[in-house]
């Protein structure tokens, strides 16, 4: 370990963060490093004087009324859910999964076939692709300049969750213009599908995020002012959710 | 109904109490007095909306900031993913010299004394987002390294190694505010 990676340590011994183990290998290291044992100390200093940073700065007085009107005027609407009961929840999924069906493939496309199939070829490596690039912007200015959107369709970096952008393409089906973006994270490929809605082509149930599985593909769906995003791939549901969120 | 009843009772009682803290946050995060109030509402009328999924007997403020963060990400994420860049090899050699610094007895250890009223507030809101949040979450709301994580949507090693770049930072920053005003000598 260099002392970039002790400084790490040090960091969070001072935090009380530190496994027994681990706190034993700073202190020995402190006792041969007098760079880290500096280090240490401007730490504790710094650490003294950064928790003196005001931590509650009031809410004015007018934004809290703001606030309570807007929870009053939301109570009003639709009052927070309360755990509901297992019949009734499968009772709900039903409903929402005849739903679901009938509102889906409104012009009989099987549009969530479609996304799990291009992921699925995006996974063998044999989905054709316009763009190879990890660079965000150019992909979205690619979309852009082609003119084929009514929309920009926005190209999220997921770098921050460790995936790479590997690069997108235009397609059409049935008359609907989509764009396709592919990352991978060690090997493993997540695929997004964006497009604008079109009345009688695309789903048009008024959900605005919910899941949905094709085999072993989980597609997490979200609709955000007409824009649907789709976010495909083999990861748990959860994790596809964190990313769709950043995505969303 | 009077298990919602019950929920909106319990969500007034617990979490509007929390209101400055989120709305602290909010300033810091989003650098803008207006930006901040909608960023409290959003995040009170969604806390409100998905209380039912709030876990009874874990953190209520660390729940809070998580979906006051997951709101400014969905704002604007572009701006979030948009990475600084920062050449951390002179981070480090600066922050070195500060430290080393002390075993000289030039006494500029003691710098962040002499710095005025809200340098260290001005020097934290100048951080490039990543490393603005995890101080913010970890120094300042002293949510544990875990709850941070959740809140990021980022392995507790990222928030370790965040805070630590985030602190040398913040130090290096102050310091050249120092030399500037000739607290310090180089």
């Amino acid at each position: 370990m260099d002392c970039d990676t002790y400084h790490e340590l040090i960091v969070a011994d001072l935090d009380d963060t530190l496994s027994p183990s681990e706190r034993e290998t700073v202190r020995a290291h402190l006792e041969d490093c007098g760079v880290c044992r500096n280090a240490r100390a401007l730490e504790a200093e710094f650490l003294t004087h950064l928790r003196r940073v005001p931590r509650l700065i009031e809410t004015p007085s007018a934004v809290q009324e703001r606030l309570r009107v807007a929870l009053r005027r939301e109570t009003m609407a639709a009052p927070p859910r309360a755990r509901p009961r297992l019949l009734a929840v499968l009772a709900a999924l039903c409903l929402l999964g005849a739903l679901a069906v009938a509102l889906w493939s409104p012009s009989g496309v099987d549009y969530l076939g479609s996304v799990a199939d291009d992921y699925r070829l995006a996974a063998a490596s044999r989905l054709p692709l316009d763009v190879t690039t990890g660079d965000a912007n150019a992909l979205a200015r690619y979309f852009h300049t082609s003119r084929r959107f009514g929309f920009p369709p926005p190209v999220s970096d997921l770098r921050v969750f460790g995936y790479r952008l590997v690069g997108g393409a235009i397609r059409e089906r049935r008359g609907v213009v989509f764009a396709v973006i592919v990352y991978e994270r060690d090997g493993e490929i997540v695929v997004c599908h964006r497009f604008h809605e079109v009345a009688g082509r695309t789903p048009r149930d008024t959900a605005l995020r919910r899941y949905e599985r094709s085999g072993d593909v989980g597609t997490w769906i979200t609709r955000r002012a007409g824009v649907v995003s789709c976010l495909t791939g083999r990861l748990p549901p959860e994790e596809l959710e964190r990313l769709v969120n950043m995505i969303a | 109904m009077g298990g919602a009843g019950n929920l909106k009772s319990r969500f007034e009682a617990s979490a509007l109490p929390l209101m400055h803290h989120v709305y602290t946050a909010a300033l810091y995060l989003a650098h803008d007095r207006a930006e901040a109030e909608d960023l409290l509402q959003e995040t009170y009328l969604r806390a409100y909306r998905f209380f039912h999924r709030f876990r009874e007997g874990t953190n209520l403020k660390a729940w809070l900031l998580t979906i006051l963060y997951n709101v400014l990400r969905n704002r604007h994420r572009h701006r979030i993913a948009e990475q600084r860049r920062i050449d951390f090899a002179a981070v480090s050699e600066a922050y070195e010299r500060i430290a080393s610094s002390r075993e000289a007895g030039r006494r500029e250890d003691a710098f962040f004394r002499q710095l005025v009223d809200g340098e260290i507030e001005r020097a934290l809101e100048s951080l490039p987002h990543e490393f603005r949040a995890v101080v913010l979450l970890v120094d300042v709301h002293e949510l544990s390294y875990a709850e941070a994580a959740t809140a990021l949507g980022c392995p507790i090693g990222t928030v370790r190694s965040r805070l630590s770049r985030a602190r040398r930072l913040l130090q290096v920053a102050l310091h050249e505010y120092a030399r500037q005003r000739r607290i310090v000598d180089n």
